[in-house]
């Protein structure tokens, strides 16, 4: 059979996949902008741009946990955990270095005992990540008493508070970071073996690919990458707080899904993840500047949420069910 | 006049880019026994899942006459409702529901919204007796093997007293003995009416059973003819659309020294703690030979094959490849070392549903295209092009989704993903299974070719026809122990029987003698 060489078939699929929520991102924001132009002002935007970073770090890592088909309820708590770690370490008068150092360290500690007891004790993730989001939590309150860490110096403030022309150092990081995770899942063995794994464990253990490595190392990058943002929240706040992160678990496996990746994994991609996660960061200013009251705010998201995954659901059954 | 029990006339159906039926046409007298015989990708499947609502009435064009009548079905419990019953070729049962739950799974006897269990389960054992399955039914179905769940989606069938059978390769899981037995009950409903559907990729198995054929081939129907004028032949040529001048493609060609050992392999019972389900087994495999293993279900064949390649549980067991001791722990272990492993259900491990071909073919040698662990795109395409091409798989491109392809198709696939890396020894666990006619040939003949440049070949099969016909040398393997080894020149189907149920015999004889 004859078929155009340019285009694949699953990119363009893919494609149209992500157009799809990029449309939808696009209006919201010209809906929102033409309601209230404040939307469009460069101070909004900025903002904008700076939050989805935050969520788009941790975002990148939980692809790849989705992808595997799995799920890490732990990162809300790793950002609390590599904030205070962070804190800690400089106000005990650390190198700024050694303290981001520390603060990564203990937080992807948090993901390497996540994948090493999923995999030794086959315990479903959502039942060891529910178990470690606690203790990790309760590690950063022990660590703080509760209190938070202050001062910092501003080598260490320029993270989360510094601008390059203009724009917040965050929102670079968050740039590069995707890319790095983007080029990983598509251009090593490593980001195969991740999308095999989801689609199906038994076939790709069968094909030899070391499948508890690569778990292991799935949780570690997830826990890695919100580590990141636990130390970026510290330097954006010049605080580290013991509640930093809380709930968060949850705005970032929604924009994922939001994104298109799928919960059943095997299929997904970080330019959907970053499309996800603007949608949620600029769903909530939208409904901020368009006054809507912040009780509804929440059954928006959840509608949202349903809508998305149910689209996506839809997508797939009308896609393997097409041949008799 | 004769007025059939159900007539499809006229049948068209599209999909985007593909017409999968084109004005198909069928009937069925009370009592008959039709076989739909076709490759994969023919229409059968299409046609079944119109007859069953599955397809509602507007997505396809032409009519379904019940009795002369014209009926509209949009959805399964419609045709459930004219007596249509199904029994797919994948087995759909509930594990943790207890044996009769499944057999009336959805239409419990009930009286005012109350389960009638005590019925239940009497109804059950006369079905079950029906069926030929003697087990209890208030068992939960994870206990049943492969086989007796079949059996069991059959009596779950006859629950609905239906007056149409459609039944979908329902014999890929059985072993020769569950076939016949099957095909016993089918010979009792006729005699009391009840017409069926069989679609078949077994033609030995459709001229003992059918009263009439019909062919279908890429959406069409070919040729409907009486058993009794039918040719095998002719019946294949139908289905592929050329000659097979020999089914069995196999080539005498020398066979070299022994080179891989197996020694001692024993395997823990899966369920049973206290039971060995493979029991010390050794063997050696030659050079450029093709080792048959048979045995019923439930001997140990697979786990005895898994258990070598890492695939599984071994709780001792050495192997050795030119004399030297080999550490296989995981499959990873066994690919190293040039194993390659076809598991038995293709769906279960065999390739990633999700992925296209080109990732499914290179899964298994990322090495081959990758350099420290960077994947180098052009030769990961070149290499799955080469494949794709070399057997003949039919897709549109190398980036079509494996879920889309037919059975035969992903089987190719799994088979490319083999021999892309380079195995010493391929182990082919129930190849053919599922699959049709054409494909099934492409794949001896690729057993052919591997053997001609030196690779060895371990092949696993219920199809004993095939065992005989592609082997040159065949071990017997009964309840975990090899009963019988049988060199190419002495192996009929008779000996390979007495030596399957050998070891069951023996067993029986010790109890007693206690």
């Amino acid at each position: 059979m004859k078929t155009d060489k340019g285009t694949p078939s699953r990119f363009r699929g893919h494609h149209f996949r992500e157009l799809g929520i990029f449309i939808s991102l696009v209006v919201i924001c010209t809906v929102t902008g033409i309601i209230n132009p404040i939307f469009f002002s460069f101070d909004n935007i900025v903002d904008l741009m700076r939050s989805t970073s935050f969520t788009l770090i941790v975002a990148v890592g939980m692809t790849y946990v989705l992808l595997s088909a799995g799920l890490d309820l732990s990162v809300g708590s790793i950002i609390g955990l590599s904030g205070i770690v962070t804190g800690w370490a400089l106000v005990a008068e650390w190198p700024v270095f050694f303290a981001i150092l520390l603060g990564l360290g203990a937080g992807t500690l948090v993901g390497l005992l996540n994948g090493s007891i999923i995999v030794k004790f086959r315990i479903p993730p959502l039942i060891v990540t529910l178990g470690t989001m606690y203790i990790a939590r309760g590690f950063v309150y022990v660590i703080s008493q509760g209190r938070p860490f202050y001062p910092f110096p501003d080598s260490f403030k320029i993270l989360g508070q510094g601008v390059i022309l203009r724009i917040p150092i965050a929102v670079y990081l968050a740039l590069i970071v995707s890319f790095i995770g983007h080029w990983i899942l598509r251009n090593t063995v490593f980001g195969r073996s991740v999308f095999a794994l989801g689609g199906n464990e038994e076939a790709s253990r069968t094909a030899g690919i070391p499948t508890k490595r690569v778990k292991i190392g799935i949780y570690a990058i997830s826990a890695f990458a919100a580590s990141i943002t636990g130390i970026l929240m510290a330097s954006r706040l010049s605080s580290s707080q013991a509640g930093a992160g809380t709930g968060w678990e949850m705005t970032v496996i929604a924009s994922v899904i939001i994104g298109g990746t799928s919960l059943f994994g095997g299929s997904g991609s970080i330019l959907g993840t970053a499309i996800g996660a603007a949608i949620m960061t600029v769903l909530t200013n939208a409904m901020v500047l368009m006054r809507v009251s912040v009780f509804w705010q929440k059954i928006v998201v959840g509608v949202i949420i349903i809508v998305a995954v149910g689209v996506d659901t839809h997508r797939r059954n009308r896609l393997s069910g097409s041949r008799g | 006049m004769n007025q059939p029990l159900l007539e499809m006339k006229n049948i068209t159906k599209n999909f985007p880019g593909v017409t999968a039926l084109k004005e198909v046409g069928i009937q069925l007298q009370r009592g008959e026994i039709l076989a739909i015989v076709g490759e994969n990708g023919a229409g059968k499947s299409t046609l079944m899942k119109i007859l069953s609502g599955s397809y509602p009435a507007e997505s396809y064009n032409g009519d379904i006459l019940i009795d002369g009548e014209k009926k509209q079905f949009n959805n399964p419990h419609d045709s459930e409702t004219e007596g249509i019953a199904m029994i797919y070729q994948e087995i759909s049962t509930h594990l943790d529901l207890s044996v009769a739950e499944n057999i009336f799974l959805g239409c419990w006897p009930r009286k005012n919204g109350r389960i009638l269990w005590g019925k239940m389960y009497e109804d059950s054992v006369k079905l079950l007796n029906i069926a030929g399955l003697d087990v209890n039914p208030r068992q939960t179905v994870r206990e049943l093997s492969t086989s007796q769940q079949q059996l069991l989606c059959i009596a779950a069938a006859l629950s609905r007293n239906p007056r149409i059978l459609v039944l979908d390769e329902p014999t890929s899981a059985l072993t020769e003995k569950e076939s016949a037995r099957l095909f016993e009950i089918l010979h009792r409903l006729k005699n009391d009416g009840i017409a069926s559907l069989l679609i078949s990729h077994k033609l030995d198995e459709v001229f003992a059973i059918s009263d009439r054929i019909t062919v279908l081939r890429d959406g069409c129907k070919i040729s409907t003819c009486t058993i009794s004028e039918a040719k095998m032949e002719t019946i294949v040529s139908d289905m592929v659309g050329r000659e097979i001048s020999e089914m069995y493609p196999k080539e005498e060609i020398p066979i070299g020294d022994y080179f891989f050992n197996i020694q001692n392999v024993t395997v823990p019972h899966p369920y049973n703690p206290g039971k060995n389900i493979l029991r010390s087994v050794s063997f050696s495999l030659r050079k450029g030979e093709i080792l048959g293993i048979a045995g019923l279900v439930g001997s140990g064949r697979s786990e005895l094959v898994n258990a070598i390649f890492g695939n599984g549980p071994k709780s001792s067991g050495k192997i050795f490849l030119n004399n030297k001791l080999l550490d296989i722990s995981t499959p990873r272990d066994a690919i190293r070392h040039g194993l390659a492993l076809v598991t038995e259900d293709r769906k279960v491990d065999g390739f990633v549903g999700v992925l296209n071909v080109r990732e499914n073919t290179t899964l298994a040698s990322l090495g081959k295209i990758s350099r420290r662990g960077r994947l180098i795109k052009n030769s990961e395409k070149k290499e799955a092009d080469k494949w794709f091409k070399k057997l003949k798989v039919k897709a549109p491109d190398i980036e079509t989704i494996l879920d889309s392809l037919s059975g035969g198709n992903q089987q190719k696939v799994v088979l490319s993903k083999w021999l892309m890396s380079e195995p010493q020894i391929l182990i082919l666990d129930e190849p053919t299974r599922g699959i049709d006619v054409g494909a099934k040939y492409e794949i001896y003949r690729i057993m052919t070719n591997l053997v001609k440049k030196g690779i060895s070949i371990i092949m696993i099969s219920s199809e004993l026809q095939e065992l005989i016909s592609m082997s040159d040398r065949i071990l017997v393997l009964s309840d975990g122990v090899i009963t019988g080894e049988l060199n190419r020149d002495e192996t009929t189907p008779e000996l390979i029987m007495h030596y399957a149920t050998a070891g069951k015999q023996e067993e029986q004889e010790i109890v007693k003698n206690v």
